[in-house]
């Protein structure tokens, strides 16, 4: 590393913690992979990846207790009042820099990882109905035609749902990106941003890396250990 | 005159059976190809999930039937046979052209595989292509009652 990088390195601070982007970027590898295996039919394939998905999910629920400052529940939620306030600030054009989440962005988050469990869950209970022939998910055998169909709904609509949260929440991070010049694309692959003026934080304090190990490994025996004594 | 009316009017309702029977046989047999491609498909999803020994016969055999089935299948969705007894959605009728289309897919792609798979490396790393679309078809253009 040369100086001039170390330097620039060093001047930056720390916006998201490590265990919170390999989170993020897990997720969204998941969530593609597992649309491109019912894509292609590749069943067996597709109920582990909703496994993980889950596990996912369980993780970043204990990890936004322990974790990271910027990836904890309690510092990124703000009320549905201040959220809106954030929106309109935004479109007169002088809403407030954040080093982590923005109030509007923390409900997307919120929303895509409620989405992203709705499917997993639903996907536990689900087949390729009405035929059950090709897929099921590992509590799907044993129930009634009425409640596969149903999950079978759920996990359609929440697909949808789900595609329009992507798309919202890739045009939000483009507008930021773009219009409002936030680097927070950058930040969600390096950690770091430029010094300024933040609203939530001057800088994050990352998490412990063993508390990240222990919150995986909880959520990885959580889901397959669940699902294996409730089946 | 009252005579030819009446012939009239009997050819009318003739018609109309016809075509009632027209549209009930193309429901009919159209059901017939679908539930073949199910029965043919089960054991092969039996494979997939490991429940079952690979089949190179049996696989084959569900690739055939797909094959042959889609060759027949886009004429039998005619418009007179909307309703009835079916779970044809009327989506159908609205993109008959990109519905064709789905069966034209499915009969390439079931020769395509047929050519491929050998074993059971082979079969596991080009079925899903074929039973996708399945899955395609019946997402749009099936009602699941």
């Amino acid at each position: 590393m040369t100086d001039a990088v170390a330097a620039a390195r060093l001047d930056k601070v720390l916006a998201w913690d490590g265990p919170t982007r390999l989170f993020k970027w897990g997720l969204v590898a998941a969530v593609a992979s597992a649309w491109v295996s019912d894509e292609l039919a590749m069943t067996s394939w597709h109920v582990v990846n909703g496994k993980i998905v889950l596990a996912l999910v369980v993780f970043r629920l204990l990890w936004g207790v322990v974790g990271g400052s910027t990836a904890r529940f309690s510092q990124f939620l703000r009320s549905p009042a201040a959220s809106f306030r954030y929106g309109l600030d935004l479109l007169k054009g002088r809403e407030g820099h954040y080093l982590g989440h923005n109030p509007l962005g923390a409900w997307m988050v919120v929303a895509l990882i409620g989405l992203a469990a709705v499917m997993g869950i639903s996907g536990l209970f689900n087949a390729d109905y009405p035929d059950r022939m090709l897929i099921d998910g590992p509590f799907a055998a044993k129930l009634s035609d009425a409640a596969v169909h149903l999950a079978h709904r759920i996990h359609s609509i929440g697909f949808k749902l789900l595609e329009l949260a992507v798309l919202l929440h890739v045009a939000a991070v483009g507008f930021h990106a773009v219009v409002k010049k936030d680097p927070l694309i950058p930040a969600m692959v390096t950690g770091r941003k430029p010094p300024g003026d933040y609203v939530d934080a001057a800088k994050a304090t990352p998490g412990s890396i063993v508390a990240a190990i222990v919150c995986l490994a909880v959520a990885v025996a959580i889901v397959w250990g669940g699902i294996a004594l409730a089946k | 005159m009252k005579f030819s009316k009446s012939v009239a009017a009997l050819g009318l309702v003739a018609a109309i059976g016809v075509g009632v029977a027209h549209a009930a046989s193309a429901i009919e047999e159209r059901q017939s190809i679908l539930k073949g491609f199910g029965d043919d498909t089960r054991p092969v999803a039996g494979m997939l999930k490991g429940e079952a020994p690979f089949d190179l016969a049996k696989v084959k055999t569900a690739l055939a039937t797909y094959a042959n089935g889609s060759a027949k299948l886009p004429a039998l969705f005619p418009d007179d046979s909307k309703t009835g007894k079916t779970e044809a959605s009327p989506k159908i009728w609205e993109e008959k052209a990109k519905f064709d289309g789905l069966f034209a897919k499915l009969k390439s792609d079931a020769e395509t595989a047929s050519a491929a798979i050998a074993d059971e490396a082979s079969f596991k790393a080009n079925i899903g292509k074929v039973l996708g679309n399945c899955k395609a078809c019946h997402d749009d253009y099936r009602i699941k009652k």
